[in-house]
């Protein structure tokens, strides 16, 4: 199987980076200070705690960013069979990238990635 | 093939267990990671190569992230004492009858398919744009449904913090054609 060669990788990178971690963990010269240890913002003093909740944008791209990883999804298996297909595959195809742009002009429309109002 | 399905499967199991019972929500949210890659793993052990692909850029790379977006927009609770989360019960129960009656009654979409000599993608390639594109077609309608929902949810009213009454904002906005060129005018 072709995937034996990514197991292999990620027995080495695994093996690797617990081996530098752990020798740096257990060799290394440990003087804990205040100020090495306390929480790091910037060089600021943490202004908040974290967990405060902060603006729904965020939310708001990252599910536009899946509904089109979503349609990506779907796209690759056209891009390996497109030759083999009949033309409806291709219509079948089309129509599902226009019902997703017109969903791309609502979104465009209604200002959704737009940072501030 | 058969003890590799049942190691990944107890491990989805396991890490779905930790999930509902770990207190700290980004701790589950990484046990559901844990339970996403042990799923795409028993996926590629089963020779579902490009399903168990997809289920990583997908449910890892976008569901969780959008999980912990979720955690990170509500307010936290201060009390994490166990609550009395038994009324879910029902909800659970029916959603594993109606997945294990889905499985198990639709011998249309889990009869066993012509695969031949082809690769994964290229079977579902050949498959799904032509015998069953009408499932292309309703996750299309169901993506942009997706879209224009989340959008709508997302819209927030008018804080009074940057609007006025006349809807202006009172935000001055940085005009960088006008700031590049005003030593030209």
């Amino acid at each position: 199987m072709e995937f034996k060669g990514i197991l292999i990788l990620l027995i080495i990178s695994g093996t690797l980076s617990i081996l530098i971690l752990g020798a740096s963990y257990i060799l290394g010269y440990k003087q804990p200070d205040m100020e090495k240890v306390s929480v790091y913002e910037c060089g600021f003093d943490p202004f908040d705690n974290p967990g405060n909740p902060f603006s729904v944008r965020f939310f708001l791209i990252g599910i536009l960013f899946l509904i089109f990883d979503l349609e990506i999804s779907f796209l690759f298996p056209w891009a390996v069979t497109y030759m083999g297909l009949p033309l409806f595959g291709y219509w079948v195809v089309m129509l599902f990238l226009f019902i997703l742009t017109l969903g791309l002009i609502y979104e465009w429309i209604e200002g959704g990635l737009e940072w501030e109002n | 093939m058969n003890s590799l399905f049942m190691i990944f499967s107890l491990g989805i199991v396991g890490a779905s267990l930790m999930v509902i019972s770990t207190p700290n929500p980004v701790y589950s949210v990484f046990w559901l990671v844990i339970a996403f890659v042990n799923a795409a793993v028993m996926f590629i052990s089963l020779g579902l190569d490009y399903i168990g692909l997809i289920f990583i850029i997908v449910y890892v790379g976008a569901i969780a992230i959008l999980f912990l977006f979720v955690i990170m927009l509500i307010q936290q609770p201060n009390k994490i004492d166990s609550q009395d989360h038994s009324h879910f019960l029902p909800i659970g129960l029916s959603v594993i009858f109606l997945f294990y009656s889905l499985l198990t009654n639709s011998p249309k979409y889990i009869s066993n398919p012509v695969i031949g000599s082809r690769t994964n993608i290229g079977a579902i390639g050949s498959h799904l744009y032509t015998t069953y594109y009408e499932l292309v077609l309703i996750a299309s309608l169901v993506l942009l449904v997706a879209m224009i929902g989340a959008i709508l949810l997302a819209k927030q009213p008018n804080s009074p913090f940057l609007y006025n009454s006349h809807g202006e904002s009172l935000r001055s906005r940085q005009d960088l054609f006008l700031q590049i060129s005003r030593e030209h005018l």
